[in-house]
């Protein structure tokens, strides 16, 4: 693969434009900047009264159970009444993935990946949790490892 | 591309089965048509377990039971089968091996899947 660095003090911010030939392989490259810039960014979450801030990187994966959602960190349950949609929103990276209508994950931090009889993928998470992936967002999963 | 034009051919396939089994609802057959349908829609009911906190081998034996009652029920309705023991049980049994030869694709695929995402997170 092609680098080049262009350095042009006319800009007013650092920009990256990414040029491949295919989608996956600029989902791949998107994923690992995010990994390195946006996903060391904080997030606040505001949890019964009080404001939490977290590092998008610690986020290991989110359910949302009778509307409420969990989000599950290195070393802690954090329960929000956030959508699972306004948190990827507030993510807005490509290491996160919304795996089933309930769930998302961290790709970074899936450990291995087991198969089941329905089809479904079951993912190992690196604080022990399992997080089931439908069948229909297997094929999105793969495209970000560029599979 | 082999799979992706196995997923093509299946799906197309089924949408043909189901067109063709839309023109049959005006002859003869629409009760056992219908029939099936139904028993399908159930077993499509019980799949939904999987998406609840019970999954694993509790899920897999409803859905299992589900579709053999199911499935009986309709050919005793629509006078496939016999009413007696011997036939039932024979019945039971035949579905079950398709059940399971169903399954046991689902659980292919999903191997080849795991495979190839499991050797590309062990390489990143």
């Amino acid at each position: 693969m092609k680098a080049e660095l262009i350095i042009d003090e006319q800009l007013n911010e650092d920009e990256v434009k990414i040029h491949t030939k295919t989608a996956i392989a600029g989902a791949r490259v998107l994923s690992y900047i995010d990994h390195f810039t946006t996903d060391r960014e904080n997030l606040i979450i505001r949890s019964d009264e009080e404001l939490l801030m977290i590092q998008k990187s610690d986020v290991i994966s989110a359910e949302v159970q009778d509307k409420t959602l969990t989000i599950y960190t290195k070393t802690e349950e954090i329960v929000t009444s956030k959508s699972l949609r306004e948190l990827l929103e507030e993510l807005n990276s490509e290491t996160f993935l919304k795996v089933s209508k309930a769930e998302m994950l961290n790709i970074q931090m899936i450990n291995r990946v087991e198969p089941s009889f329905s089809g479904n993928l079951i993912a190992r998470m690196k604080n022990g949790k399992k997080v089931s992936i439908s069948r229909r967002y297997v094929s999105k999963l793969k495209e970000r490892l560029g599979i | 591309m082999m799979k992706r034009l196995i997923i093509c051919v299946a799906e197309a396939v089924g949408i043909g089965s189901f067109v063709y089994l839309l023109f049959g609802l005006s002859g003869t057959l629409s009760n056992e048509i219908i029939s099936v349908w139904i028993a399908s829609g159930i077993i499509g009911i019980s799949t939904m377990l999987h998406y609840t906190k019970l999954s694993g081998l509790p899920a897999y034996t409803i859905q299992f039971t589900v579709g053999i009652i199911a499935f009986i029920s309709v050919s005793l309705i629509n006078g496939w089968i016999d009413m007696n023991i011997a036939s039932v049980l024979s019945y039971a049994g035949i579905i079950f091996v398709i059940m399971f030869i169903i399954f046991l694709a689902f659980y292919l695929i999903s191997f080849l899947d795991s495979k190839k995402i499991n050797e590309k997170l062990n390489g990143k």
